[in-house]
C-alpha cells in the first residue's frame, strides 16, 4: 500500500462550515482530501479510502443537529462504506450526523444514543473554549487513536451546542465500556477525568469526548482536532508558561496534538486491515 | 391598472392633506420631498416612485444629514487604500503571498433599532448584514466583531434591558457561527441612556487576492453586449418592508407595533451556502476562469429597488427590472413590496447573457437552493441599458420611470449644530478611598468585569487561523493565509468606543475611539492600516445632537490624521468604510450617549511576533508607556467609586501618543518583549490586574508594582486615570535594549515593577503596600460580574 | 379544578424548521402522499398557583404572555391560551381521509422550562402566581390515513427516531414524545 495516494473524501452538506480547514489538515497529514458535496453521485464514494464529516450546521441544525443530514442518500452509502472497515471521523457535527444515522455506537441501525443540549453553568447555548481529552483506548485499537499513548492527554477545543453524549439505555454505556468503544473523555490538564463544568463542557455521560463504533473504524468526536492541528492555534494560557510567543515562526509552524487523529488515519489505511 | 395610477402630489393639494395621504400609504418623507419627486419626474409620480424614492432619500440611504460633515473632514485616502467609502466595503493592501497581492475587506454597520425590538433577530440580521457587504466585493469572510451597548440590567427598564442583552447574544452566535464566520473582537458597555435604544454594531473583515476584486457596479462590457440581472438568495417576501425608515426613525411604542413589517428574518443556513466558498465563489471562479467581467452587490436597506439601481447607476447605465420575474415566498404581491422588501440573504449580479446560464445552474441545480433551502434560488429579473433609466415593470406595465442617478443621486440637508455645555460633578477634593476596595469595584463592575460569558459563545476557532482570541490579548489576531499559501502574515483587529468620553466632551470621544482601537492594534504587535466608524447619535433635526455628531466626526478625522500610519510620510490611518445611526431616541426624547464606535484592522508580517497581554514569567518587569494626567472624566474610578462623572474627560497628546504607538510596535517587532496591554479603562491599575487574569487556569503569576513616582498625581489618581498607554512585559535582559529603542523614538517609559511567583498583586508607594491581594479573589469577582445582566 | 394552562405560539412568518422538516420527510423519507402538512409552535405548559382563582386564571395568562417577555414577542409570535387537555387529534373536516394529529416534544432536561420560570421569579411580579413552566414544541401533522389511529401511528413514526430512515421529529435519547 505504501507510497500510492490516499484519497479522503470530506463531505460537505448545505451548513457546513469546516470542510475547507478539515482538508487542509488531511493534506498535511499525506492524504489527499476532496471536498464531497452531499448531492454528487454517491456511487463515487466508494473510490476513497476514508471519509470525514467535518464540523458546521448541517441544516442550521433544524429539528436537532445531525438528524436531517443524516436522512441524504449520501449516508446510506456511508454506512455501506463504514462496513468495509473504511475509516470515518465525525467531528462536532459530523458526529452528531454520525449518532443520527446510527453508525455510532453501531449496533445494526439502531439509533442508541444522543448528541443532547449542552448543560452548562450559567446562559445556555453555545459554548466554545478549549478542553482537555484523555485518550481511552489501548494500543494500536482504534483508526484515529493510534498514534496517541494510553491516557495521553489533548488540548483541544470544543464548540458547539449540543454536544453532551447521552443514552437512555443504562447497558449501552457498560456495552461501549466493554468493547472499548470510549474513545476520548474530558479531563483536567493533568488528565483527572471530572464531570464538573467547564471540565466536562456538555455534561456529557462518562465525560465522553469521542465514541468507536464496535469495529473501531467509526469515531464521533465533538472537539475539533483541525483546528489545534498546529502549534499557533493553541491559546498561549493553555501551557503552563505561556511561552509560545517567544519560540517563533518554526514553533507554531509545528504540528499540534490535533494533527494525530489524522496522521493515526493515515497509519490505519495504510496497513489495510480493519481493527479488531 | 391601479399600479401605474398616479399619486396626486402636485396642483392644489395642501401641505396637511399630502402629509397626511403620504402617512396613510405609510410613507416617511415630507410633503416638500414628495413635490420634489414629482418635480424630477415631470409628472405625479406612481405608488411604487414614491416608495423608492422614500427609501432612497431615508436617513439610512442617503446620509441626507450627514453626508456633507464626512465629507469635509474624514481622511479616506492613503497609498494602500485600493477602494475607499464609495462601495459595500473599503479595501486595503495587506500582503504578498506567493508572488500574488492579497487585500483586506472591511466593513461596519450598526442594527441598533431593529434589534431593540427583536434582540435575536435584529442582532442576526446585522451580522448577516454586514458580512454580505464583504462577501460581495469577492472577499474570503475571515471574522466578525461585535460592539454592544445595553441599558441598565438593574435599572428600572431591568426585564426589558436583560432580554434585549441576551437575545443580542443569542442572535450574534446564532448567526455567526452556524454561518462559519470567526467572531473574534468586540466590545460591551452598559448605561441608563441605552435602556431604549440598544446599540448593536458589526464589523466585518475579508480577504481577496487583489486580482480577484468584484466591484459593486456593472461593467464597462455591458455596452457591447447585453448584460444579464440575476437575483439570487431567499424567496422575497414581505420582511423588513419599511425597514430603512424603521432605521431613521425614534420609536414610541405604537410605533413598535406598527412596523411589524420592518422585521428582518435571517437564514444563516442560505447564507452559508451563498458564501463560505460555496455558490458565490463558483460563480467567482468560472467568471474568472472565462475572463467574464461581471458586477455583484449584496441587497441591504432598500431591498432591490436600492441594489439595482446603484450597481447599474455606478457602471453608468440604466436598467429594465420586471418585478414579477422575481422568485417569492407568495404569489401577487405589490409591485412596492417587491422592490422595496429587504428580504434577508439576497445579492444581485449583473452577467452577459451567456453566462447566464452557469449562474442559475450553480443556484438552482448544483446547490439545489429551491429545494433545500425552502424556495431559495437565482432569477434573471431583468437587464441593463444604455440609456440611464430606472425602469421597473409589473406584469407588463410601467410601475416606475425615473431617471437613474436621480434616484441613486440621494438628497442632502444642512442641519443646524448648538454647543452643548456639560455640566458633571467632581469627588470631593483631598478624598483617597482606600485603593484595594477602589479595584475591586472597578474590576466587578457591569462595565469592568469579564466579556466571557459574551464571548465564550462565539466561535473563535473556525476556519482554523484564530491565532490570539478575546481574553487573551487586546485585539483578535488571525493568521489567514497560513494554511493555503503559507504565508505568516497576520491581521489584528479591535473595536472600541467609549461612551463615558463623549458624553463629556463628544470631539474627545470621537478621538478617544480612534486611539484606543489603534493602541489595541498596537498591544498585540501590529501596526494601524485602516478604520471604519459608526456613529452613534441621536436626533439630527435637534441642533444639540447634530453638534455632538459634528464634534465626533472632527475628533475621530484628527485622531486618523495625526496618529499616522508607522512607517509612512503622515499619511492618515485611512477611514475606508462607515456607517451613520441617527435617531437613538427614545420617544420621551431621551438620548443615548454620543457613540462613536471605531473598529481599527492592523497587519504583521509574522503572526508568530503578535503578543497576548497575559504575563509570562517571574522576573519579567514591567514597563510603563504613556505619561498619567489628571483627566478622570468618565472613568470608571469616578463611576464606580464616586459616583459622578467629572467634567475633564480623557484628552490626547498628538505627538507623544503617535510616538508612543510607533515605539511600541517596533519593540514589539523585535520581539523584545513577551507581554503587552494597552491603559484604558480602570487605568493601569486595571491593566495590570488584567495581565494576571486567564479563564483557562488558576493565577500562577503575581506582581510588585513600585510607585516612586506618581507623576505629580496623587496616587489614586495616578493608578486609576485612563490616559492611554500600555504596560509592557519584557524579560530582564531586554530590558535596556527595549528602553534604548523606546528613547531614541521620543518615548519615555517607566520601570514599574515585576512579575512575581506569588499569585498576589501588590502596590508599593515609597516603600509602603497600598495594595496587596490575592489574584483569586479579584479574579472570582471579575469572572462573575456579568451575572447581573443575567449573561 | 383546572390550573394547568398551554400556552402556545406561532411564528408569524414562515418557520424555516418546519419547512425543512416537511422538506425531508417528503423527500428524503418517503412521506412524500402523506404528509399534507406540518406546523410548529412552542408550546408552554404552566401551572397556576392553587390559590388563583378560575376567574382569575385567564386574566394572569394574558398578562404573562403579553407583559413578560418570557414567553411571547408580539413583533414575530402569535399566541394562544388554552387549558390543558384540550389539543387533541381529530379528522380534518374540510378534507376527508386526513387527520390532524399533535405530538409534543419535550426534552428531559427542560433548560428552557427552568431559566422560564427562574426569570419570572426574578423579574415579574406576576410570577408570584406560577407554580411550574414546561417547555417543549408542538407539531401539528397533518396526514392523510385509513383512520385517526392510523394516523396517529404514522405520527408517531414521524416523530420517534429509530433508525436512520425511520423517524425524525425527535430523539428519544433525551426527548419525550407525546401524542395528544
Amino acid at each position: 500500500m505504501k507510497g500510492r495516494q490516499i484519497r479522503i473524501a470530506v463531505l460537505q452538506f448545505p451548513g457546513t462550515n469546516c470542510e475547507y480547514e478539515t482538508a487542509a489538515v488531511i493534506e498535511a497529514a499525506g492524504m489527499t482530501a476532496d471536498v464531497f458535496r452531499w448531492n454528487r453521485r454517491s456511487s463515487e464514494l466508494a473510490g476513497f479510502d476514508g471519509f470525514v464529516i467535518p464540523g458546521g450546521f448541517s441544516y442550521q441544525d433544524r429539528i436537532r443537529a445531525g438528524a436531517v443530514a443524516s436522512k441524504k442518500a449520501i449516508c446510506a452509502v456511508l454506512v455501506e462504506e463504514a462496513g468495509k472497515g473504511k475509516p470515518i471521523l465525525g467531528i462536532c457535527n459530523g458526529a452528531q450526523v454520525l449518532v443520527e444515522t446510527g453508525l455510532v455506537p453501531g449496533n445494526e441501525s439502531r439509533i442508541d444514543m444522543a448528541l443532547a443540549h449542552n448543560k452548562v453553568i450559567g446562559k445556555s447555548g453555545y459554548h466554545c473554549d478549549w478542553a482537555f481529552i484523555r485518550n481511552e483506548t489501548q494500543e494500536k485499537v482504534g483508526a484515529f487513536s493510534r498514534l496517541f499513548a494510553p491516557n495521553e492527554v489533548i488540548p483541544i477545543p470544543v464548540a458547539h451546542a449540543e454536544g453532551r453524549f447521552v443514552t437512555k439505555n443504562a447497558n449501552t454505556l457498560d456495552t461501549m465500556v466493554r468493547n472499548g468503544q470510549i474513545g476520548f473523555r474530558y479531563c483536567t490538564s493533568t488528565g483527572e477525568v471530572l464531570e464538573v463544568f467547564p471540565v466536562n463542557p456538555n455534561g456529557a455521560q462518562l465525560n465522553l469526548a469521542g465514541a468507536y463504533n464496535r469495529a473501531g473504524n467509526v469515531l464521533a468526536l465533538m472537539p475539533h482536532p483541525e483546528r489545534g492541528a498546529w502549534n499557533r492555534q493553541i491559546p498561549i494560557d493553555l501551557e503552563r508558561k505561556g511561552q509560545r510567543r517567544l519560540q517563533g515562526l518554526e514553533y507554531s509552524r509545528m504540528q499540534g496534538p490535533g494533527m494525530k487523529f489524522f496522521l493515526s488515519m493515515r497509519d490505519y489505511i495504510l496497513e489495510g486491515s480493519p481493527v479488531q | 391598472m391601479k399600479y401605474t395610477e398616479t399619486i396626486p402630489v402636485s396642483g392644489q393639494t395642501s401641505d396637511a392633506e399630502l402629509q397626511a395621504l403620504l402617512r396613510k400609504m405609510n410613507i416617511g418623507m415630507s410633503p416638500a420631498e414628495a413635490r420634489k419627486v414629482a418635480g424630477i419626474l415631470g409628472r405625479d409620480p406612481t405608488r411604487v416612485e414614491l416608495f423608492i424614492f422614500d427609501i432612497e432619500w431615508s436617513e439610512h440611504c442617503s446620509y441626507k444629514s450627514s453626508r456633507a460633515t464626512l465629507k469635509k473632514y474624514l481622511p479616506t485616502d492613503a497609498s494602500n487604500v485600493i477602494l475607499g467609502p464609495s462601495e459595500d466595503a473599503g479595501i486595503i493592501k495587506f500582503t504578498t503571498a506567493n508572488g500574488r497581492e492579497y487585500a483586506l475587506v472591511f466593513a461596519h454597520e450598526s442594527h441598533n433599532h431593529p434589534s431593540q425590538v427583536l434582540p435575536i433577530e435584529g442582532a442576526a440580521t446585522g451580522i448577516g448584514g454586514i458580512v454580505r457587504d464583504v462577501d460581495c466585493m469577492g472577499a474570503h469572510v475571515i471574522a466578525v466583531a461585535d460592539a454592544l451597548r445595553f441599558g441598565n440590567p438593574s435599572g428600572k427598564n431591568a426585564a426589558r434591558t436583560r432580554w434585549i442583552a441576551n437575545g443580542v447574544v443569542d442572535g450574534i452566535w446564532q448567526y455567526g457561527n452556524a454561518l462559519g464566520v470567526p467572531n473574534l473582537a468586540g466590545d460591551v458597555y452598559f448605561d441608563d441612556s441605552f435602556d431604549d435604544n440598544c446599540l448593536v454594531n458589526v464589523v466585518c473583515l475579508g480577504v481577496v487576492p487583489a486580482d480577484r476584486i468584484i466591484r459593486s457596479r456593472v461593467p464597462r462590457q455591458a455596452a457591447e453586449e447585453d448584460y444579464d440581472l440575476i437575483l439570487i438568495g431567499k424567496p422575497t417576501d414581505g420582511s423588513g418592508f419599511g425597514g430603512v425608515t424603521f432605521a431613521s426613525e425614534i420609536m414610541n411604542d405604537e410605533e413598535k407595533e406598527r412596523q411589524l413589517g420592518a422585521v428582518q428574518v435571517h437564514d444563516p443556513f442560505l447564507k452559508n451556502i451563498l458564501i463560505t466558498r460555496k455558490a458565490n465563489k463558483m460563480v467567482w471562479d468560472l467568471a474568472f476562469e472565462r475572463g467574464i467581467p461581471i458586477g455583484m452587490k449584496d441587497l441591504g436597506g432598500g431591498g432591490l429597488a436600492c441594489a439595482s439601481s446603484e450597481i447599474c447607476s455606478a457602471g453608468g447605465f440604466g436598467a429594465v427590472i420586471h418585478l414579477d420575474r422575481v422568485h417569492t415566498s407568495m404569489p401577487d404581491m405589490p409591485p412596492e413590496v417587491i422592490a422595496c422588501s429587504e428580504t434577508q440573504e439576497r445579492f444581485i449580479f449583473a452577467v452577459p447573457k451567456e453566462f447566464t446560464p452557469d449562474v442559475l445552474r450553480i443556484y438552482n441545480d448544483i446547490w439545489e437552493l429551491p429545494g433545500e433551502a425552502n424556495g431559495a434560488g437565482a432569477s434573471v429579473i431583468g437587464r441593463t441599458m444604455k440609456d440611464p433609466v430606472f425602469q421597473l415593470l409589473y406584469h407588463g406595465e410601467t410601475v416606475c420611470e425615473a431617471p437613474i442617478e436621480e434616484v441613486t443621486g440621494g438628497i442632502r440637508y444642512e442641519r443646524q449644530a448648538e454647543p452643548i455645555e456639560f455640566k458633571g460633578t467632581n469627588p470631593p477634593a483631598g478624598e483617597m478611598p482606600d485603593i484595594a476596595g477602589s479595584l475591586e469595584k472597578v474590576l466587578f463592575s457591569l462595565n469592568g468585569c469579564s466579556r466571557y460569558p459574551v464571548y465564550r459563545h462565539y466561535d473563535t476557532e473556525v476556519q482554523g487561523m484564530a491565532v490570539l482570541r478575546p481574553g487573551e490579548s487586546d485585539a483578535g489576531v488571525m493568521a489567514p493565509l497560513e494554511l493555503t499559501e503559507q504565508c505568516p502574515a497576520g491581521v489584528a483587529l479591535s473595536v472600541d468606543g467609549n461612551p463615558f468620553i463623549g458624553e463629556i466632551d463628544p470631539y474627545w470621544g470621537g478621538a478617544a475611539a480612534v486611539a484606543e482601537s489603534m493602541r489595541n492594534v498596537v498591544a498585540c504587535g501590529a501596526v494601524p492600516r485602516a478604520l471604519t466608524d459608526c456613529l452613534c447619535y441621536g436626533n439630527p433635526e435637534k441642533p444639540k445632537a447634530f453638534w455632538q455628531f459634528v464634534r465626533g466626526v472632527r475628533g475621530i478625522a484628527d485622531a486618523a490624521s495625526r496618529l499616522w500610519q508607522f512607517g509612512t510620510n503622515k499619511e492618515p490611518v485611512p477611514i475606508v468604510s462607515g456607517n451613520v445611526s441617527f435617531y437613538n431616541e427614545s420617544a420621551l426624547g431621551l438620548a443615548i450617549k454620543p457613540s462613536p464606535i471605531v473598529a481599527c484592522v492592523g497587519t504583521m508580517s509574522d503572526y508568530s511576533t503578535a503578543v497576548g497581554h497575559m504575563v509570562t514569567g517571574a522576573g519579567h518587569q514591567l514597563l510603563m508607556v504613556g505619561r498619567r494626567r489628571d483627566e478622570m472624566g468618565g472613568s470608571a474610578y469616578f463611576r464606580e467609586v464616586f459616583r459622578v462623572t467629572g467634567t475633564q474627560a480623557v484628552t490626547i497628546d498628538w505627538e507623544q501618543e503617535r510616538k508612543d504607538m510607533h515605539g511600541v510596535v517596533q519593540v514589539l517587532r523585535k520581539g523584545l518583549a513577551t507581554a503587552c496591554h494597552d491603559i484604558a479603562d480602570g487605568g493601569c491599575i486595571t491593566a495590570l490586574a488584567e495581565m494576571l487574569f486567564s479563564h483557562r487556569r488558576a493565577p500562577i503569576f503575581g506582581m510588585t508594582v513600585r510607585l516612586d513616582d506618581t507623576q505629580g498625581l496623587p496616587v489614586d489618581r495616578f493608578l486609576f486615570t485612563e490616559t492611554g498607554g500600555f504596560i509592557l512585559e519584557i524579560p530582564e535582559e531586554n530590558v535596556a535594549a527595549a528602553m534604548s529603542l523606546l528613547s531614541d523614538n521620543g518615548v519615555p517609559s517607566w520601570r514599574i515593577g515585576e512579575v512575581t511567583e506569588q499569585s498576589r498583586i501588590v502596590i508599593k508607594h515609597k516603600n509602603i503596600n497600598i495594595l496587596d491581594i490575592d489574584i483569586k479573589v479579584l479574579l472570582y469577582g471579575w469572572f462573575h460580574g456579568l451575572e447581573e445582566a443575567s449573561l | 379544578m383546572k390550573s394547568r394552562y398551554i400556552l402556545t405560539t406561532l411564528l408569524k412568518t414562515r418557520d424555516a424548521i418546519a419547512a425543512t422538516a416537511s422538506y425531508t420527510l417528503r423527500h428524503d423519507m418517503g412521506y412524500e402522499s402523506v404528509l399534507l402538512d406540518a406546523k410548529r409552535e412552542d408550546y408552554w405548559s404552566i401551572e397556576l398557583d392553587y390559590a388563583v382563582s378560575p376567574g382569575d386564571s385567564v386574566t394572569i395568562m394574558t398578562e404573562l404572555a403579553e407583559k413578560t417577555k418570557v414567553f411571547v414577542n408580539p413583533n414575530k409570535h402569535r399566541y394562544a391560551i388554552q387549558p390543558e387537555g384540550t389539543i387533541h387529534s381529530a379528522p380534518c373536516p374540510d378534507n376527508p381521509g386526513s387527520f390532524s394529529i399533535p405530538v409534543v416534544i419535550s426534552s428531559f432536561d427542560d433548560r428552557a422550562g427552568t431559566t422560564a420560570m427562574q426569570t419570572l421569579n426574578d423579574l415579574y411580579s406576576v410570577g408570584k402566581n406560577v407554580r411550574s413552566v414546561q417547555s417543549g414544541v408542538l407539531w401539528t401533522l397533518v396526514l392523510k390515513a385509513e383512520s385517526l389511529d392510523a394516523a396517529r401511528r404514522i405520527a408517531e413514526d414521524i416523530a420517534v427516531t429509530r433508525s436512520r430512515t425511520e423517524g425524525l421529529l425527535a430523539n428519544p435519547h433525551y426527548e419525550s414524545i407525546l401524542i395528544l
